[in-house]
């Protein structure tokens, strides 16, 4: 499903990393971890279209050469192919949650009515006790454990064929914790997609398939490799 | 388009509201400033109607007999104090009660009160430098009152200016002759007046020539002689009047310009100038307020919003062409604003000869300084949310 090969990526002088190559398969969990600075996020945001890549590399997601895309055509391809959960929640305090969830079905065309009935049945899902009060509050009325949900509510609610989450629950308590990494596992497993989490957290070797690990690179060519992916069997 | 417009004026809900009532309020002040000021500005045109820049040299012993001879004698002496002088006409102007005055024979409309008599010299009483004699001349080298060009062509012998408050009944055009009656104590006076409409003294005026305004007015208490003075050049007034005071007898005159009696008049349409210009100012910096505080938002305070719509795929293309079109606008309404009002301001400032086409040239460079000024805007917002982005993970 996506298949990146001699990714390069440098900045400012330095090269994070030299010939990356990762795949990662639909009905799989992907979990993608490192140290701080090791290029995580950057490999996250080459893999979502939002970065460029460096020299020869190529990306392939779903059949499609990213790399021959434009800006606009890879804003595009994100809009209906890829699903985004954030650390930070990423949700736009101006609007209002509904709204929130609602952004990636309007963008796509579809009417704020029917975006609006398709995003409460996807809230509710997810937080059960929600109501009408609760779609028209703002972000910031909300708990962290509720934005995160809200925040998965709008990376599913187009039904993407991959999730990218980059840390979902570093800001959640154990309980809330666990109860995503079990929703992400089931995911994967019913609808089939293709979930690929960047953590630092152990406890996804726990629910994750594959493991790719960003270790230093001694031969100094590049500040990391990325190791030989690891099948996790539970 | 809406669902952008809509999207930006979620973002930017704030900024558009705070600059948006503050545009309302500096609108409803401007609308308000440039009302007071344009009626003031129209009364202040009907009281010059009847008046042109002049310098009066009055008299101050008014016992004394100045006939024709004499004010002859007097306007060639005057003459000579300044090369600035265009012409000199005698006046006599005092106040008189009349018991009656009537439109037509018989009429109803009747007024009974004090009337100000204006008796100003000839056409045949103009000095003409060039000849250095007294010629008649027809006024076309300057411009004239309604007044004065009625009375040059002799189209009536007298002429009387209503007071709106007095008369507004009859609201006389500049044209109209009519059948006039008054009656003072011991005067009747029957015959043809033109008369005009005067809005601006408290009460009615009689032009009319010397020789009868001295018949009516008969060595009146208020009775006072004098020359009304014009200069060739409407803007060297203050010079002319300065040369005067310098060189004319003060045992004999006083001297006052039309501006010191119209002080008050013209401080006023000053402070409505000025309050206008200052409202103008204060939309001109709103507008100014305003781009900053779009390019702060939009740059700084809402890139992470903008930068999270890139992210989940939404390219943002309509919503920066919507924050194009309003930046431009209001760059717009800055060069349009800022060519008319401060422009000629400047110039005049600078003491430069004003043309008519220095305004497109300069409208022309704040426009293309606020083309590069919005292209650049562009950059900076494309390229702001675009590098955050990549730190939303």
């Amino acid at each position: 499903m996506i298949k990146a090969k001699n990714l390069t990526k440098t900045y400012n002088n330095e090269i994070i990393f030299q010939n990356l190559n990762f795949t990662a398969q639909k009905g799989k969990f992907t979990v993608i971890q490192g140290k701080s600075g090791s290029g995580k996020t950057t490999l996250l945001n080459i893999i979502s279209t939002i970065d460029n890549i460096d020299n020869n590399g190529t990306l392939n997601i779903n059949g499609k050469d990213i790399d021959k895309l434009n800006e606009h055509q890879r804003a595009k391809f994100r809009a209906t192919n890829i699903g985004f959960i954030f650390q930070s929640y990423a949700l736009i305090p101006e609007f209002s949650i509904i709204e929130n969830c609602t952004i990636p079905l309007t963008m796509a065309g579809m009417s704020e009515e029917v975006a609006k009935q398709k995003a409460k049945e996807i809230i509710k899902e997810l937080i059960k006790d929600a109501d009408e009060k609760f779609f028209d509050k703002t972000p910031m009325q909300l708990s962290g454990g509720q934005q995160q949900r809200v925040s998965i509510a709008r990376a599913l609610i187009h039904n993407p064929k991959i999730i990218i989450a980059d840390e979902p629950t570093a800001n959640l308590d154990e309980e809330a914790s666990k109860e995503v990494k079990l929703w992400l596992q089931s995911l994967v497993k019913e609808k089939d997609i293709c979930v690929i989490v960047v953590t630092h957290e152990k406890d996804y070797l726990n629910y994750g398939d594959i493991l790719y690990e960003f270790v230093e690179d001694k031969s100094k060519k590049a500040k990391s490799i990325l190791k030989e992916p690891i099948c996790l069997n539970h | 388009m809406f669902k952008s417009l809509a999207i930006v004026y979620r973002l930017f809900k704030n900024s558009f509201l705070l600059v948006g009532s503050l545009y309302f309020i500096a609108i409803i002040l401007f609308i308000s400033v440039m009302g007071l000021k344009d009626s003031y500005k129209r009364s202040l045109q009907n009281e010059f109607a009847t008046k042109q820049p002049h310098i009066k040299l009055s008299y101050i012993n008014n016992n004394q007999i100045i006939d024709k001879e004499n004010r002859e004698i007097e306007i060639k002496n005057i003459s000579k104090l300044s090369n600035k002088i265009d012409k000199i006409t005698p006046f006599t102007n005092g106040n008189i009660f009349f018991t009656s005055i009537g439109f037509k024979e018989g009429g109803n409309a009747q007024y009974s009160g004090d009337i100000k008599i204006i008796g100003i010299g000839t056409q045949n009483n103009i000095y003409d430098f060039l000849d250095s004699s007294f010629v008649y001349r027809k006024p076309f080298s300057i411009v004239y009152t309604p007044l004065e060009f009625l009375y040059s062509f002799n189209t009536v012998d007298n002429l009387m200016v209503f007071n709106k408050a007095l008369f507004n009944s009859y609201f006389p055009v500049i044209s109209s002759v009519e059948n006039f009656i008054f009656k003072s104590e011991d005067l009747k006076y029957k015959g043809k007046l033109a008369s005009i409409f005067n809005d601006y003294d408290k009460q009615p005026i009689i032009y009319t020539n010397i020789k009868f305004a001295n018949k009516l007015l008969n060595n009146h208490s208020s009775k006072i002689d004098g020359y009304y003075i014009n200069a060739k050049d409407l803007n060297s007034i203050d010079t002319l009047l300065e040369e005067l005071k310098d060189s004319i007898d003060k045992n004999k005159f006083t001297i006052s310009s039309w501006l010191e009696d119209r002080k008050k008049q013209f401080m006023m349409f000053y402070l409505f100038e000025t309050l206008s210009i200052l409202v103008v100012s204060v939309i001109l910096f709103l507008s100014v307020l305003f781009i900053l505080l779009l390019l702060y938002n939009a740059i700084v305070k809402k890139s992470y919003q903008l930068s999270i719509l890139l992210t989940i795929g939404y390219p943002l293309k309509k919503e920066i062409f919507i924050f194009l079109i309003f930046i431009m606008t209001i760059v717009s309404i800055l060069a349009v604003g800022s060519s008319y009002i401060y422009l000629p301001k400047l110039i005049s400032f600078l003491n430069l000869p004003f043309q008519e086409d220095m305004i497109l040239i300069y409208f022309n460079y704040i426009f293309i300084f606020g083309a590069i000024f919005t292209l650049i805007s562009y950059f900076l917002i494309n390229n702001s949310y675009k590098m955050k982005a990549k730190s939303v993970f």
